[in-house]
């Protein structure tokens, strides 16, 4: 394949159902083929990287275990949409620091760069 | 690079799209997208001056929506869609 | 040009099958071409052979098999969101030493890395969401 980047936006909250995990995988695929990947997340997928997460309770796979990982596989870039957090009453100091904040209409100017994008 | 939105729900698909609709984007409304119509005619009246604004008329119609499109918002069947698709670049599908 | 559909609902809580469905037709009336199209998520329950719901309402496996054979497109199902939602063909069933198999003729289980491809080689990627 050729070196052409992919973004993936994941905005479902971590353990409804398995679209979270899903999208992680499909970031982790498009990492594994050495295409330069980035991850997004806005809206409800920013409690994704909730500091101190117990899923075994449920019990789940630990996501966040996955997060630490990410730059072990190859994922460049795991953005996260400042106004999802401000919306929710999340401090960025809440989550796993292993992102990049993307204030204003910060998602909108990167997104509009990008060619290849998977939405889940 | 211009980018066509789908929404198939209002809610947070419609607002995360509004965040990152860029001017002269192109927004289609599909299933339940096209209750937008009843439930937030004020954004779609701001969104419609800088974005090219359409419902897909198969849910429209479906839904008994039809009578409530009054914002002059054009209505595009699957053909018409598929067209917006060929316009945009890509395309970003927000659920 | 050459298009690729993602589907990721399952006919019992979303409408993204049908819609895609019929997306798919008009983008072939249109006189372009699919590749592929890429079942993910509860998308993969668009594969079962085992739906079999009244006569006067639509079939969708059914559909996209005729679509799919018709025209010659490449209908893969995520093998890994397929195990986990019970969708499995002949060689998984045995395998896993499951009591049956119902992935619908037409389909195929493949890994996700069909879905980076389609993204990547197609002119138009477009995704059905839940």
């Amino acid at each position: 394949m050729s070196q052409t980047s992919v973004c993936i936006i994941s905005s479902q909250s971590p353990y409804r159902g398995q679209g979270a995990r899903e999208a992680l995988d499909a970031a982790l695929v498009s990492a594994s083929y050495d295409l330069p990947t980035s991850l997004v997340l806005m809206g409800d997928g920013v409690y994704q990287l909730l500091d101190h997460q117990a899923p075994d309770q449920l019990p789940r796979k630990n996501l966040l275990a996955m997060f630490k990982s990410l730059e072990l596989y190859g994922i460049d870039t795991v953005y996260v949409d400042s106004e999802s957090l401000a919306e929710r009453g999340l401090e960025s100091e809440q989550l796993l620091p292993v992102y990049t904040l993307l204030e204003g209409d910060g998602v909108a100017t990167f997104l509009a760069t990008q060619a290849k994008v998977l939405n889940f | 690079m211009a980018t066509l939105h789908t929404v198939n729900k209002n809610g947070q698909p419609l607002e995360l799209c509004l965040r990152v609709v860029n001017k002269g984007d192109s927004l289609l409304l599909i299933e339940d997208g096209v209750y937008a119509l009843f439930e937030v005619p004020d954004i779609l009246a701001e969104l419609i001056k800088d974005v090219s604004l359409y419902v897909l008329e198969a849910d429209v119609l479906a839904r008994g929506v039809s009578n409530r499109n009054e914002l002059e918002i054009e209505l595009v069947d699957y053909q018409g869609f598929v067209s917006l698709t060929e316009t945009n670049e890509k395309t970003l599908s927000w659920f | 040009m050459n298009y690729a559909l993602a589907v990721y609902g399952a006919t019992g809580n979303s409408q993204a099958g049908q819609t895609a469905l019929s997306f798919a037709k008009a983008v072939l009336a249109s006189g372009h071409s699919i590749s592929r199209i890429f079942f993910y998520q509860d998308g993969v329950q668009n594969a079962s052979s085992l739906s079999n719901p009244p006569q006067d309402e639509v079939n969708l496996p059914s559909e996209w098999q005729a679509l799919v054979q018709q025209h010659g497109i490449d209908a893969v199902v995520c093998i890994a969101a397929a195990l986990r939602r019970g969708i499995v063909d002949a060689g998984e069933a045995e395998r896993y030493q499951l009591p049956a198999n119902n992935l619908a003729e037409g389909f195929e289980l493949s890994g996700l890395g069909q879905l980076l491809e389609s993204l990547i080689e197609t002119d138009r990627l477009i995704t059905f969401g839940a």
